[in-house]
């Protein structure tokens, strides 16, 4: 019985230290571990933390805007299909799906589009049970700020923090690997969906082809995830590499050099590619895309 | 009824457990939004939360695209109970790009690159010799990423030129 009252004593100070945490002044707190975990610690300090991000679906998209894509209402995810998504797997894919299609509309002027896009999330969002992503004074400031572009895409870059932050703090990171996977799938798709079979843009075709190190990235933060729908986005993800996988690299030695105060990395990897690789690509990203959605 | 005390005490144990990693996120998530958003300014970070609990000695790496045509800062920020940290970009081939300076309170680094490539974000905590009272000092640490277009930066440096 005795251990019981120790135990409880325990969780009830960790309650409170959490309710504090969460306060303003949360990062002053002086964290600290017993001496008894001394080498429990020890051990934990000889592991090497892992971790792995990609570019944003609002990095992607300018990147592919540099490179000539165009605005076409028709590729993105009809805002009609919100309604179609009713288990948390397919929310949080398609809540990654609808933010890329946000980013895209946000980058090309489209205000009407980027307010029909940003209910979709918030929809999405709502039953994922992150309210606080879009909650009423972020969806005032989103209004607020509707014609300012690079104001806007920060509060959306916030709300999905927001949403990633919570579901990683709630033991649901899968979800956020799956929200994370579906953005970038997107944000491929509506590259290589305006490609001109015939005579693709070299370009495009360029900034296709350099999406292989951030597919590398993904999969490298989806392996940390044990899961069976991650396991299955993993499986379409392994698909997509193969077609990558025809892309040749060749590297050179880095170097930085610094002008105007700004270092500048040179140097690093050249890909080599064909027209029919990237089509292959292209091609690939609309199955696992077409299978995010329907 | 020795197997049913165990039995509990298990279930304790991992609702003992799932508290504190979800408190540890939490005052992670608190700090980063506080120390790092800010100071990430002008650069768009890229939505995702990348931190966790440290202690002295500990090592990270996150691995990342940079595309090239954009300019990017890394920002490290830790809870000042963990003293030194000190963050290093790497390339795939580990060579050392840039080291931050010793003391650096947010150690960060602003560059841009030239062609799209893969580099490794390393961050270590400084060991920690005197350790008062036994006790071993945790604190959060975040890697931030923020980007922006080098063709917008260079237009903003000539009009405040």
């Amino acid at each position: 019985m005795k251990k019981y009252i120790y135990l409880f004593v325990i969780i009830f100070g960790t309650y409170a230290c959490g309710n504090s945490s969460s306060d303003e002044n949360s990062s002053n707190e002086n964290s600290t571990i017993d001496a008894d975990d001394a080498k429990s610690a020890e051990r934990a300090a000889k592991a090497k933390k892992v971790f792995f991000t990609v570019p944003s679906p609002y990095e992607t998209a300018l990147i592919f805007e540099r490179s000539g894509v165009g605005y076409n209402i028709g590729v993105l995810n009809p805002i009609d299909n919100v309604n179609n998504y009713s288990t948390n797997v397919k929310q949080a894919l398609n809540f990654g799906v609808y933010g890329a299609d946000l980013s895209y509309a946000n980058i090309f002027d489209q205000s009407q589009q980027c307010m029909f896009y940003m209910n979709c999330a918030k929809k999405l969002a709502d039953g994922l049970g992150v309210t606080s992503a879009f909650d009423a004074e972020t969806m005032e400031r989103i209004e607020t700020n509707m014609n300012n572009r690079d104001s806007l895409m920060n509060i959306i870059n916030d709300s999905y923090w927001i949403a990633d932050s919570y579901l990683k703090e709630n033991g649901q990171d899968y979800l956020s690997a799956l929200i994370i996977s579906g953005g970038w799938v997107e944000g491929l798709y509506l590259g290589s969906a305006t490609l001109d079979k015939d005579n693709p843009n070299a370009e495009l075709m360029e900034s296709i082809a350099n999406q292989k190190y951030s597919l590398d990235n993904l999969i490298g933060l989806i392996e940390l995830y044990d899961h069976p729908e991650v396991d299955k986005m993993k499986i379409k993800l392994q698909n997509l590499k193969t077609s990558f996988d025809k892309i040749t690299t060749e590297t050179t030695e880095t170097t930085v050099s610094t002008n105007n105060e700004m270092a500048t990395i040179g140097g690093g990897s050249t890909l080599t590619y064909t027209k029919e690789n990237i089509l292959e690509i292209a091609a690939t990203v609309k199955t696992i895309r077409d299978g995010i959605i329907e | 009824m020795e197997l049913l005390n165990n039995k509990i005490y298990k279930i304790v144990i991992a609702i003992l457990f799932v508290a504190i990693s979800m408190n540890g996120f939490s005052q992670c998530k608190n700090f980063t939004k506080k120390e790092g958003f800010p100071a990430l300014a002008p650069y768009t970070h890229n939505g995702q939360l990348t931190s966790a609990k440290f202690i002295p000695g500990d090592e990270a790496e996150l691995e990342m695209t940079f595309n090239g045509g954009n300019d990017y800062r890394v920002l490290i920020v830790s809870q000042e109970m963990l003293g030194d940290v000190e963050l290093k970009i790497l390339d795939k081939t580990r060579k050392v790009l840039f080291t931050s300076k010793p003391g650096d309170e947010k150690p960060h680094w602003d560059f841009r690159v030239k062609n799209t490539q893969q580099l490794i974000i390393q961050v270590k905590v400084a060991e920690m010799k005197d350790i008062s009272n036994g006790i071993v000092p945790e604190g959060c640490i975040s890697i931030l990423t923020g980007f922006r277009s080098s063709a917008a930066a260079e237009k903003l440096l000539k009009l405040s030129k």
